[in-house]
């Protein structure tokens, strides 16, 4: 996680609690971290990939994240894919990045497919090969997880920011809604729109920083995973409020997907949104 | 006997124990499956062992007694 | 109700959003219902056992345990047979006609059993953890009380885990109609209540050996003191005829230590057998030694479904003082019990477990056992040619269970 992280409680409260608060949330935070990233080959994550081809006994929340992405494949007919994993290695957005070519996609298509994956309460099955990635949930999960923590520990009043996923652990002491300053997509730093929220989570879904530019022609870092390339003509960002991070986080990435479509997909969704192009 | 026993029980799995590498935690995958761990079937077992303390002159060994007793025996 | 997509989002990022009130409110239960039976009208039990158990988000398990046994049914007095009919009177006052040439029980025994347990399993730090609990149980003569806790230490990157526990218990014999003077004679009187202490130390390690398999290794000493005596039990004085002329009560020490070695390895032969192995030896100054070694291979059989064989050999030794009846002609042992279960025998079980699960996510189990005590019988007088004391028995256990 490597985006600042903030936490602003009101009424005023005593440093020492606060610092208390943080200590807990951060733990959390790294908790969640540790537990499903790609990149520490002792996680419960790099553990199921692993063990791909055989049955891995999962816990509840894991199968709660992993029925997530179950049900973002399904909205986002397939293009929306956790078990795109295998494709990270040929899409690099650093520089020096050049495209893949289509002989390796074609070579790693058959690996991907949420169709392949067995899911139950306490068990998780995938073919040998296959790759999860859970990178796309992680952080809106983790801001909600705070916000249940905090409210938990009587901060009712009390807003998370991993990094632009925000999640509330309740409505403002003075009843008035949170003020979210959306930033300009074009220009770093500056704020494009504030917004109101009242309680629940907010998450953006954005391009304007990992692409890979060739011939004119900007490649973003979304990848639909039923072509295993890399979308083109995306918005520049996408914003949605929604009952929790989650979900909203959720929203954002889908509607990305839908590239032109974006906005008919967020109308569908009922929560408020916000699109830049 | 019993004690000669023991022992070369116990040096043999210890000496395996140094001689294995150790599993790293992402390889746990299998020994992590319920039927591969001890007392994942604890109301099963229990009820076992309380039938044969019942039935025979000794018992336990598998863990502490802790609720064996019983004016059964 | 088929749920829309949008709507299937939005339960589940709200259920995963608030996934620590489930899993810290979550129990998971066991629950388990048991049927044993012996042959030849002998005892008979049923229960019903659960086991609870509910984990927080630190890893902290709180268990608990609750079951009844209800017994009926006959069991043997330790009297020896005899081609002369006999009368006793049972502890409850009940007249026990033993017609001649049959084992003599003693079939007025209705019981009924309450436990229950608590324990607490706790991390200390990365690399201890403790366990604690106390155990309970109440008979119509019999009450249990007990407190037990280990520590444990994993090293190796918890590839070895270490383990101390001390068990202690506090067991009161509260025998219907009082506790019989040992040695005395049948009928005569009875008062009183006892106590029976017991202590046990447990060391245990616990070591993976491979990606595939894991072992345990425990070393148990128990010492147990007080009335160890079944007040219910007898002994006959027989003439060499054969002419059983007095049933006396039984008298065991007060006094039994012993020491267990337990080993246990579960191996995972391919991705869908596992067999689970294990030796246990015990020596106690009673001189009950035995020795147990079990089998079991677990077959998963896709679908969530597994059968698993097993078979388990026992034998021990009998206890020094156990001896199916006196002659009248040898003076009375100070300790001396005719109990079959303190007889020399070799004890065999077969059986079977299958598991499924329902279409709600539930984890059936149904067991069902066959257990076989083969005694070695000595010879009794040449008046009781043909008569066993101890004739063995065979029992079935069938067991239910579900775990949700």
């Amino acid at each position: 996680m490597a985006s600042p992280c903030l936490v602003l409680l009101e009424p005023a409260v005593e440093f020492e609690q606060a610092q208390s608060l943080m200590e807990y949330l951060a733990q959390e935070v790294f908790r969640i971290q540790q537990k499903y990233s790609r990149y520490q080959t002792d996680s419960v994550l790099s553990q199921i990939n692993q063990k791909s081809g055989q049955n891995t006994a999962i816990d509840t929340e894991t199968y709660q994240l992993l029925q997530m992405a179950q049900v973002l494949w399904q909205l986002s007919k397939g293009r929306f894919d956790c078990t795109s994993g295998v494709l990270r290695p040929v899409w690099r957005f650093h520089e020096p990045s050049t495209l893949p070519t289509q002989e390796q996609i074609d070579e790693l298509l058959p690996l991907i497919g949420w169709q392949q994956v067995e899911l139950t309460h306490s068990m998780f099955t995938m073919h040998k090969g296959m790759q999860l990635d859970l990178g796309g949930l992680g952080k809106e999960y983790a801001a909600d997880r705070c916000a249940y923590l905090a409210r938990e520990r009587g901060f009712q009043h009390c807003l998370i920011n991993l990094g632009g996923d925000i999640a509330t652990s309740g409505i403002r002491a003075n009843h008035e809604p949170w003020q979210i300053g959306i930033e300009n997509a074009n220009e770093r730093g500056q704020v494009w729109q504030t917004v109101p929220l009242l309680q629940g989570g907010m998450a953006t879904s954005g391009t304007s920083f990992r692409f890979i530019e060739v011939a004119g022609k900007r490649y973003s870092h979304i990848l639909d995973a039923l072509t295993g390339w890399a979308l083109t003509d995306l918005p520049r960002s996408i914003t949605v409020a929604a009952p929790n991070c989650t979900e909203a986080g959720a929203l954002s990435t889908l509607a990305m997907l839908q590239g032109d479509k974006a906005d008919e997909f967020l109308q569908q969704s009922t929560r408020p949104y916000w699109v830049q192009w | 006997m019993l004690i000669r026993v023991g022992l070369a029980f116990a040096l043999t799995l210890s000496m395996s124990s140094c001689a294995q590498p150790q599993v790293k935690p992402w390889e746990r995958g299998v020994l992590a499956e319920p039927a591969m761990t001890f007392g994942h079937d604890a109301l099963k077992d229990s009820i076992a062992d309380h039938v044969y303390f019942a039935k025979e002159a000794t018992s336990g060994g598998r863990s502490l007694t802790g609720g064996g007793g019983c004016g059964c025996n | 109700m088929q749920l829309s997509t949008w709507q299937q989002l939005t339960l589940v990022t709200a259920t995963l959003a608030g996934v620590s009130s489930t899993q810290a409110a979550e129990w998971e239960h066991d629950a388990a219902t048991l049927y044993y039976g012996e042959s030849d009208g002998r005892v008979q039990v049923g229960s019903l056992k659960y086991l609870g158990k509910r984990e927080n988000d630190q890893g902290d398990k709180l268990s608990i345990n609750a079951g009844v046994d209800a017994l009926t049914g006959a069991s043997p007095m330790g009297v020896a047979p005899s081609y002369n009919a006999q009368t006793l009177t049972s502890p409850s006052g009940n007249t026990i006609n033993i017609p001649a040439g049959q084992l003599p029980v003693d079939d007025h025994f209705k019981d009924a059993r309450l436990s229950a347990a608590v324990q607490w399993d706790k991390g200390i730090n990365e690399q201890w953890r403790h366990s604690s609990g106390v155990t309970f149980s109440k008979e119509h003569d019999y009450l249990h009380t007990g407190v037990n806790s280990t520590v444990s230490r994993s090293l190796n990157n918890k590839n070895t885990t270490l383990s101390a526990g001390l068990d202690l218990a506090h067991d009161q014999v509260q025998a219907i109609n009082g506790k019989p003077t040992p040695l005395s004679l049948a009928g005569s009187t009875r008062a009183g209540d006892d106590s029976k202490r017991s202590t046990e130390a447990l060391l245990g390690l616990t070591q993976v050996l491979s990606k595939r398999a894991i072992a345990q290794l425990n070393y148990s000493y128990s010492q147990t003191s007080g009335y160890l005596n079944d007040p219910y039990k007898y002994f006959s004085v027989v003439t060499p005829a054969g002419i059983v002329t007095e049933n006396r009560y039984e008298s065991r020490p007060d006094v039994r230590k012993g020491h267990t070695l337990y080993g246990a390895l579960k191996f995972k032969a391919n991705d869908k057998t596992v067999s689970t192995s294990s030796l246990r030896w015990h020596k106690d100054d009673w001189g009950t030694n035995s020795l147990t070694a079990e089998q079991s291979i677990r077959f998963d059989l896709g679908n969530q479904r597994s059968i698993e064989p097993s078979i388990r050999y026992y034998q021990q030794k009998a206890a020094d003082f156990y001896k199916p009846q006196v002659s009248s002609i040898d003076s009375i042992p100070a300790y001396i019990s005719a109990d079959y279960r303190l007889a020399r025998f070799k004890a065999y079980t077969v059986g079977a477990t299958y598991r499924w699960q329902d279409r709600k996510e539930r984890e059936w189990r149904i067991s069902g056992e066959y257990y076989q005590q083969k005694p070695v019988n000595t010879e009794l007088t040449a008046g009781q040619a043909g008569l066993k004391a101890n004739s063995g028995f065979d029992a079935a256990v069938v067991s239910l269970g579900v775990k949700f």
